[in-house]
């Protein structure tokens, strides 16, 4: 039934990107103008060159809207979520701020966040966002209380062209191409991972459920709907754990994510299995002359098991605003800016980032690479999209998952993983 | 007292492998400070290698636009503004411990001692709660706030230490001023205080590496625009980034304050824990 | 003392004056939150829904059902073996190194005062930052991380074997260093790795704790085994190293206590992995409060923090009560 309903709004989708042009923005929303002014606090999570795209997009915020002023406060990723909780603890909270899933979910049953039913409607109707990504901010919640403003597509493998030249490859598009190419890999490991930060361990998992167990499964598991022992999930793992096994490096567990990153880039290894920001990191942390499209690519990670209906791997933030904000008006209205193509617009331009927002124009993107990585982004009705399954519960459940994901890649031992998680998350039971 | 010390070849040799292993205790603090300054290429080429050159300073000057310098500031507020209060509270504690009888004092002392022992965590978990009842949540009173807890759980090295020293002062020195009719809090600003000044130096610069050096309360109880380097540090570090260089030139700024402190005073830190090796 | 008498006079509220307001800092920030944390280990609570003394709608008690969960839970025993390993490692080598040290630069007998100096300059380092600094001592790269440089030059960086109760991976240090199974509790060499910066940065209170005992060493003792024709081996292991056992309970006991609290190296350096394997307690109660929030667990944050701090003060007790003595 889902996917009627997104069919029809494909062509409505389409309609207004014909007529979106110059960005769907005018539209004030429930807020109007006049009464948002005053001070806003808002809690992010990006430094370096991310860190200032955001301020860019924030500047635009106070030019629409001279008379708020957005006070940003940066906070480091993995701290997001106790930081948070500290300032709702206290009686202050920021007026807005970023969040996973899981987060807003915490938060949301609390009862400490501003409900977003009213916009969301208003945004599927006009074709801005699709009911499936609706689903992703509402968290498996009644209402919705958070808004998408950054996408990302993961299951992205990426090479250096001029590597898999030498090899004699084409960048694969089946799985036995994809381990063919590794197999051949010499001098250098097949893979770089970074699980010394654990979650590029997570980014494994997804497509790989997603390849072998479905989307439908995948969506299941997320929401507690099957166990973890459920065949086509253990499945899934045991696909891991022979990945794992055969290409995985020694140093896997060892290294952490911007080494792994720059391991690649310098021909240590072959492939990187990624998100679509690594197109920003690589030339940020590791070689400025690095060029996206030339000097490193992707494509898209082959599903293990080519039967299973196609699927798109995506994670994401998102911005929710705090009930007790003393200025609502002010927190709606940025809110509805972020979530607006007008909004994305600026940052798409950027580079390193994929609106969520159907209706920022693909010429917006400065490269080929940050282009083909938007067009992944699930639009298209006939492409499920799985969102990053640990973001997606978070909470102690997320903290034991990566964890056992360490310890899979260390013995790639199934059966004891699939014993642990199904100890750990006892929603299906 | 030198008895026992070794001439000649064998003091020699004693002397050389001391040396050597003075070197090797080096390493770790070199390692992080060579990979401060070196461009991030060459760092990766192994820090130890001779003939690198291009020493830069860039990564200090990015370390601190990435939002190091207001966690430098933050740390020297909650630093001081404990250490002051500490030094305060603490000496007039220590000398009612160490030179005045009064009920209960067995029991109070008891209890103060225990913060040496207890870990933090006993009161780590209901303070957010509890800040909020007390209002110590905003601007100012935030560092109030994590001041306050940093005295409380500095009370039992307090009126241990510095209790220490004054329990030295001859007690014919504060009959005498109590003879000329002094009060006891004169006996105190005028006799004890000053006799106690190397005392509460030592006392005053551990504690001040003591809470400089804090992660967990401030971890806890701080927000973002309150923490102190030691939290900036940890951040710095988390997974997203993991930036070796500007991390690196994190971790000598945050260790330069206490270190220089240390160089300085050197001989008022080590008496300090001198006392506490002699005491126990 | 002498100024007992002088006291009375004066009235029995002065000395209070002196000790009020510390006592008034400590009862509201540190006796009262300890109180809360007891009590609110009886209760079910979070962040998100908090436990407040005052108000006893937030009362959800649940009798002893923290402890019991926590006993029993899989994840409380593994950060207690971990912990474990720190309680015994650190003290030892501490203590053991630390005597060494100080004895080896009191025999030198010339430069001691710098040498001394660098021993214990990690002492002023915040244990954030000696985390830090170690993670780049133990990068597994060998062109990156200085010790595993060292082991490519000794040829020792392939060094890995795998005999069922025992395994070690050279280089891998905090990656997979390997484990000693011993039954029912397992070693994981990880757990050592995170001690090593601990004990480098530790060392220093050790060397000069010593240091303090051998300068109060009354020189006749020593002049003594001179004169009875002892060694210098016969003298330290005779006369020395027995009367410094004062300073190295006070070494052992810091060691503990530090031991048992540890937090801020394991959360720089691994964060309680890979997997859990250098999990601890101190680090298993903080994310129970403040990060596991998708189910209320401070209660049993509280109940671990109690455990804590009762083995502490149970097994520290007799330190106290000299230091107490002490001073009377």
């Amino acid at each position: 039934m889902r996917a009627a309903v997104t069919r029809v709004r494909v062509v409505v989708l389409g309609l207004v990107l014909a007529a979106a042009g110059c960005g769907g923005s005018d539209d004030g929303g429930g807020s109007g103008g006049g009464e948002v002014a005053g001070d806003l606090r808002v809690v992010h999570n990006w430094t370096g060159p991310e860190g200032e795209a955001f301020q860019s997009v924030v500047d635009g915020f106070e030019e629409k809207y001279p008379d708020v002023t957005v006070k940003l406060e940066q906070v480091p990723f993995d701290q997001t979520q106790s930081l948070l909780t500290q300032q709702f603890v206290q009686g202050g909270p920021p007026d807005v701020a970023v969040g996973l899933p899981g987060i807003v979910r915490n938060f949301a049953e609390k009862d400490l966040l501003l409900e977003l039913d009213d916009e969301w409607d208003g945004w599927v109707e006009d074709g801005d966002y699709t009911e499936s990504l609706r689903d992703v901010a509402t968290a498996g919640l009644d209402h919705t209380y958070a808004i998408y403003f950054k996408g990302n597509v993961n299951g992205l493998i990426w090479y250096t062209p001029a590597e898999l030249d030498q090899l004699g490859v084409e960048p694969p598009k089946t799985w036995a191409e994809f381990t063919g190419a590794m197999d051949k890999a010499q001098g250098m490991d097949p893979l770089a991972i970074g699980g010394k930060d654990s979650w590029p361990l997570t980014q494994w998992a997804d497509p790989l459920i997603l390849g072998v167990a479905g989307p439908e499964k995948f969506n299941q598991l997320a929401r507690g709907e099957i166990g973890w022992d459920d065949p086509a999930i253990v499945k899934a793992f045991e696909t891991y754990a022979d990945v794992a096994e055969s290409y995985f490096p020694e140093s896997a567990l060892g290294t952490g994510f911007v080494d792994a990153t720059c391991a690649r880039a310098q021909g240590k290894a072959l492939f990187q299995n990624q998100g679509a920001f690594i197109s920003l990191i690589t030339p940020a942390e590791c070689d400025e002359s690095l060029k996206p499209g030339e000097d490193f690519a992707f494509f898209k990670m082959p599903a293990p098991d080519a039967a299973v209906p196609a699927a798109q791997a995506v994670s994401g933030d998102l911005f929710f605003g705090a009930k007790e904000s003393e200025n609502e008006a002010a927190t709606r209205a940025l809110l509805e800016y972020l979530a607006s193509a007008e909004a994305q617009t600026i940052w798409a331009e950027l580079g390193g980032y994929i609106a969520p927002n159907a209706n920022v124009p693909a010429d917006a993107y400065p490269s080929d690479i940050d282009r083909a990585a938007a067009e992944l982004w699930p639009t298209d009705p006939d492409v499920a999209a799985g969102y990053d399954l640990d973001d997606w519960i978070g909470g102690e459940i997320q903290a034991k998952y990566t964890q056992a994901l360490q310890q899979l890649v260390r013995d790639y031992d199934v059966d004891a993983f699939i014993g642990t998680m199904t100890e750990v998350d006892t929603r299906s039971g | 007292m030198s008895a026992l010390r070794m001439g000649g070849r064998s003091g020699l040799a004693l002397y050389a492998l001391a040396t050597v292993l003075a070197v090797i205790w080096l390493v770790p603090v070199l390692g992080a400070f060579m990979i401060s300054v070196l461009p991030l290429s060459e760092t990766r080429q192994g820090w130890w290698q001779p003939g690198l050159g291009d020493l830069t300073f860039g990564n200090y000057s990015r370390a601190w636009r990435e939002g190091l310098s207001s966690y430098v500031v933050n740390s020297f507020v909650i630093t001081i503004g404990a250490v002051l209060l500490s030094v305060l509270l603490g000496s007039l504690a220590a000398y009612a411990f160490s030179r005045l009888r009064f009920r209960l004092k067995g029991l109070t002392y008891f209890l103060l001692i225990t913060t040496m022992i207890v870990p933090v965590q006993i009161i780590l978990i209901p303070l957010l709660p509890w800040f909020q009842t007390l209002h110590l949540t905003g601007e100012v009173t935030q560092y109030v706030g994590i001041i306050l807890v940093h005295v409380a759980f500095g009370a039992g090295w307090a009126i241990f230490m510095l209790g220490g020293f004054m329990s030295e002062i001859p007690e014919d020195m504060l009959e005498a001023a109590r003879i000329d009719g002094a009060s006891h809090l004169g006996v105190f600003r005028h006799v004890v205080l000053p006799l106690s000044l190397p005392g509460i130096a030592s006392f005053a610069l551990i504690d001040f590496v003591f809470v400089w050096n804090d992660l967990l309360l401030a971890l806890t109880l701080l927000d973002r625009d309150h923490q102190p380097i030691t939290v900036g540090l940890a951040n710095l570090q988390a997974p997203h980034l993991a930036q070796e260089n500007l991390v690196s030139a994190g971790s000598i700024l945050a260790i330069l304050p206490p270190l220089l402190l240390f160089a300085l005073l050197n001989r008022y830190y080590v008496r300090g824990l001198f006392a506490g090796g002699v005491k126990g | 003392m002498g100024s007992t008498s002088r006291a009375r006079r004066d009235g029995r509220w002065v000395p209070w004056l002196f000790v009020g307001p510390m006592l008034l800092v400590f009862a509201a920030f540190y006796l009262w939150p300890a109180v809360q944390t007891v009590a609110s280990s009886f209760f079910e609570w979070s962040l998100l829904t908090p436990w407040e003394p005052a108000d006893p709608e937030t009362w959800e008690f649940v009798g002893l059902d923290n402890y019991r969960t926590t006993l029993t839970s899989g994840d409380f025993w593994n950060a207690t073996v971990n912990t474990l390993i720190w309680l015994v490692a650190l003290p030892l080598l501490v203590g053991v190194f630390s005597l060494a040290l100080a004895l080896l630069v009191w025999f030198a007998g010339r430069g001691s005062s710098v040498l001394r100096s660098v021993f214990v300059l990690p002492l002023t380092i915040s244990l954030a930052a000696v985390g830090v600094i170690w993670t780049f001592v133990y990068n597994p790269d060998p062109d990156v991380g200085v010790l595993n440089a060292v082991l490519r030059t000794l040829r020792l960086d392939e060094l890995s074997f795998d005999v069922g109760w025992l395994e070690l991976n050279l280089g891998a240090w905090l990656s997979n260093l390997g484990h000693l199974d011993l039954g029912p509790i397992q070693v994981d060499f990880t757990n050592i790795a995170l001690v090593l910066p601990a004990f480098w940065a530790f060392t220093g209170f050790g060397v000069i704790t010593f240091t303090a005992g051998l300068t109060a060493m009354p020189d006749d003792l020593l002049e003594a085994a001179k004169i009875d024709g002892a060694g210098p081996l016969q003298t330290v292991r005779n006369v020395i190293i027995p009367s410094l056992r004062g300073p190295m309970i006070v070494v052992l006991v810091q060691m503990v206590i530090f031991a048992l609290r540890t937090f801020d190296i394991v959360y720089v350096m691994t964060g309680g992995g890979p997997a859990d394997d250098t999990m601890v307690l101190a680090l298993l109660l903080w994310l129970q409060a403040f990060s596991f929030l998708d189910t209320p667990q401070a209660g049993q944050a509280a109940a671990i923090a109690v455990l804590l701090s009762a083995t502490l003060i149970v097994g520290a007790y007799p330190y106290i009560r000299r230091a107490t003595r002490s001073d009377r």
